[in-house]
């Protein structure tokens, strides 16, 4: 690890700190939504079981909004402590959206505060009425920041005069740039799922430890409904991100796909190890013509190979290549999940019942996380050698300061150190209800 | 409006989001310490005050630090940049100090009543809240101090000795006890809020004792400045000698009325008297954002990105405002009980 340059041990320290930032911003994202759920079912029936739900998900919210409270935090200094020259240079063009995600957060925290510590001071309609700006507000932060990591990937609002730096600047311009209708749609409904599956997952365990009581089956329904409704979407989605990439980013297109040379007629590959040395993809279930297709809607379209840039303007093609099979995997998995849920409630009219049903939930949970985490390495990796694509390199953008690895390695401990102690804190906190539910 | 008073009102309203942060996050910290330091036979009841106190705002009180940090971002990027590469060390500990402060805040009070969970989250609660304003006082007077220097867009500073001079220790040390002594002050009230005489008493105690530190430690400021930061004294006697009076005045009111137990003009006039710091250091310094080096007028984004700035601060204030309202209405008015849970 001590061999790792400034600008690797800078970019890893992003990743760990956005890997980890990110699994809480999306229960911030979408337990709001699911909250609000529960507790209008429980406020209009008068049901014990939805508020119970409600007042369950509400102490964990606590736990997972202040880790992803403090973790966020930490971002904002991180994106002067590592990317100076990116900041300082660019500040101007993409800083708005980071000033108007700060209120975002401020609404958020605030009836955060309300609604957790509410529950007894306000009626019950009030205390409902308080979930609301915590959801609203939740899903304004995630996007003011997506438009920023857009910006990124095609920026736009200014023009570039003498030395590099930023002239015409237009911040609304900026935000709005070619890639933020796809990638805040694509990251949005990615943590809604991700939260349905991952509350569908926990009740998932618990039914299979034999807690499988009416709480079980709503919150199962519950999380499974939000996930699998979307999955479908986010799959066109992601087909739509995928041609934006293939249109404005054809490197890491090439490395999505481990494309090598240029072609016409590609073929999509599924699966596959990409051998940069060999400039190769051996392995690989190929299917022709379909990647053209796919990238260009047209059969016999010119997909351009990684050979046709310097091997030092290639991304890590390993690393994209397979976190795209990964989060393509996950995605159609869910699709089949949803098929096997459709089925049954077709036929039966209730959710499948078998324990391989029930652990197929439990994994949809992490798997979720798992392919969000893919996403944002293919989109991040996949930027590389760019930290402004075509405009910025990472490389002149990182600090001048040294010893980047002291403060990498400390993040990855206290971060290691918080996950443990965060789940641990909510199994116990489950483990917990269990009992008392019982 | 003027590309120079577009400046001015964006510093403005940011050096007022810094306010806000010392006035409402700052005292969280400093209820932090007074958890660290409780004592005596009401130790717990004093740790459940503070808890009580902070946990329904804390995380809205934080966002002040965001607030100012991604405003400066947009509006100033090149002093945003400069202090990211000069401040990295200072910076980095603050950066541990949020982390730990508000994830031990959050386990522990999920944690079972009285478990060696809580015990052991406790202290690193204590020292977390201990340590941020620590650090964040010292970094704030590295970048009045002098020992940051930007030549032709080269940050030099040390990677230690820029914010461990003498300013720095002393504004490292005063921001110690000027949240020690906010808290002190807000929690004498919800003390009274609640009926408990002892702990009414012992968080008076405090504050006499922490607001006489923290008044000696800014006075001990000034000498420091004269001695330590010649660029700023001049500074602080013209622009700033308001503040300081303001300051001097809001310390001495506040004091006699805890002592008078008129807990109430003791809170505003503590937060008068530590926000008035706030604005004499800015005062003194202007209109440079980095002494010597780098001034307002220097590192502004283009006029247009700041008029969208304050545009945007403009519609998130009207959002802010109302919501900031309910917030301490609900849990600071005294109106209601305490939270059970």
């Amino acid at each position: 690890m001590l061999a790792l340059t400034n600008l690797d041990a800078a970019r890893m320290q992003m990743a760990v700190s956005l890997g980890f930032h990110i699994v809480f911003a999306c229960f911030g994202i979408g337990l709001p939504v699911m909250l609000l759920y529960a507790e209008w079912r429980a406020n209009r029936t008068g049901d014990d079981a939805w508020m119970n739900l409600a007042r369950r998900w509400s102490k964990a919210f606590g736990i997972l909004f202040a880790v992803g409270a403090v973790s966020g935090t930490v971002l904002s200094l991180a994106l002067g402590l590592f990317w100076p020259g990116l900041m300082g240079r660019f500040g101007a063009v993409v800083g708005l959206p980071f000033a108007l995600e700060a209120f975002a957060f401020f609404i958020e925290a605030i009836f955060l505060g309300i609604y957790l510590y509410g529950w007894d001071r306000l009626s019950p309609r009030a205390h409902w009425l308080s979930g609301w700006p915590i959801a609203i507000s939740g899903a304004a932060s995630a996007w003011f920041v997506v438009t920023a990591n857009a910006w990124m990937q095609a920026p736009a609002g200014f023009t570039l005069g003498p030395g590099g730096r930023p002239v015409e600047v237009d911040p609304i311009a900026a935000m709005l740039n070619p890639a933020t209708p796809v990638m805040t749609t694509h990251m949005m409904l990615a943590a809604y799922m991700a939260t349905g599956f991952a509350v569908a997952a926990v009740y998932a365990v618990g039914a299979l430890r034999g807690g499988n009581d009416e709480i079980h089956r709503r919150a199962i329904a519950l999380g499974l409904a939000i996930g699998l409704v979307l999955t479908p979407v986010q799959i066109l989605v992601g087909d739509w991100a995928a041609r934006f990439v293939a249109e404005r980013q054809p490197a890491k297109f090439a490395a999505m796909e481990g494309q090598w040379e240029t072609e016409r007629g590609a073929p999509l590959r599924i699966g596959g190890i990409p051998f940069p040395s060999e400039e190769e993809t051996r392995y690989a279930i190929e299917i022709p013509k379909l990647l053209s297709w796919l990238g260009y809607g047209d059969t016999n379209a010119i997909v351009r190979g990684l050979k046709e840039w310097a091997p030092t303007d290639r991304p890590n093609t390993l690393l994209v290549h397979l976190s795209f099979q990964a989060m393509v995997a996950i995605g159609f998995g869910m699709l089949a999940l949803g098929a096997w849920s459709a089925w049954s409630l077709l036929r039966r009219k209730t959710l499948p019942r078998s324990r391989w049903f029930l652990r197929a939930v439990a994994l949809s949970g992490p798997a979720a996380f798992a392919a969000i985490e893919a996403g944002w390495i293919v989109t991040e990796v996949g930027r590389q050698p760019w930290i402004v694509q075509g405009v910025m390199r990472t490389a002149e953008a990182v600090t001048s300061r040294s010893g980047v690895v002291v403060h990498l390695t400390a993040t990855i401990a206290v971060y290691v150190f918080l996950a443990a102690a965060s789940s641990w804190l909510l199994l116990r906190l489950a483990a917990r209800e269990r009992g008392s539910a019982t | 409006m003027s590309r120079e008073s577009l400046e001015i009102a964006v510093l403005a309203v940011l050096w007022g989001g810094l306010t806000l942060y010392v006035l409402l996050g700052g005292a969280d910290f400093g209820g932090g310490v007074w958890d660290l330091l409780a004592s005596g036979p009401t130790r717990e009841r004093q740790r459940r005050l503070v808890a009580d106190a902070i946990a329904p705002v804390w995380e809205a009180n934080h966002v002040w630090l965001i607030f100012v940090l991604v405003g400066l971002l947009a509006a100033f990027p090149p002093v945003f940049a400069a202090l990211g590469v000069a401040l990295y060390v200072p910076f980095s500990l603050a950066a541990l100090g949020v982390i730990f402060r508000g994830a031990a805040f959050a386990f522990r009070a999920h944690g079972d009543p009285g478990s060696g969970w809580q015990r052991r989250w406790t202290p690193v609660f204590g020292i977390a809240s201990l340590v941020s304003p620590l650090v964040l006082g010292a970094a704030g007077a590295a970048i009045a101090s002098g020992r940051i220097r930007v030549r032709g867009g080269e940050v030099q500073a040390e990677l230690i000795g820029a914010w461990t001079g003498p300013l720095s220790i002393a504004g490292g040390l005063l921001a110690l006890a000027m949240c020690a002594y906010l808290a002190a002050s807000y929690l004498t009230v919800e003390a009274v809020q609640r009926g408990d005489d002892e702990l009414e008493q012992a968080f008076r105690n405090r504050a006499l004792v922490s607001g006489i530190i923290a008044g000696a430690l800014a006075a001990a400021g000034l000498i420091v400045v004269r001695a330590d930061a010649p660029t700023l004294w001049p500074g602080m006697l013209g622009r700033g000698l308001a503040f300081v009076a303001l300051s001097a005045a809001g310390g001495l009111v506040s004091l006699a009325a805890t002592y008078r137990r008129r807990y109430r003009l003791a809170r505003v006039s503590a937060a008068v008297a530590v926000g008035a710091v706030l604005w004499g250091w800015g005062a003194a310094q202007w209109p440079y954002l980095i002494v010597p080096d780098v001034s307002a007028s220097d590192a502004a984004a283009p006029a247009s990105v700041l008029r969208l700035v304050l545009l945007g601060f403009a519609a998130g204030a009207v959002l802010l405002a109302p919501s900031l309202y309910a917030l301490f209405r609900v849990f600071k008015t005294g109106r209601h009980p305490p939270p059970t849970s």
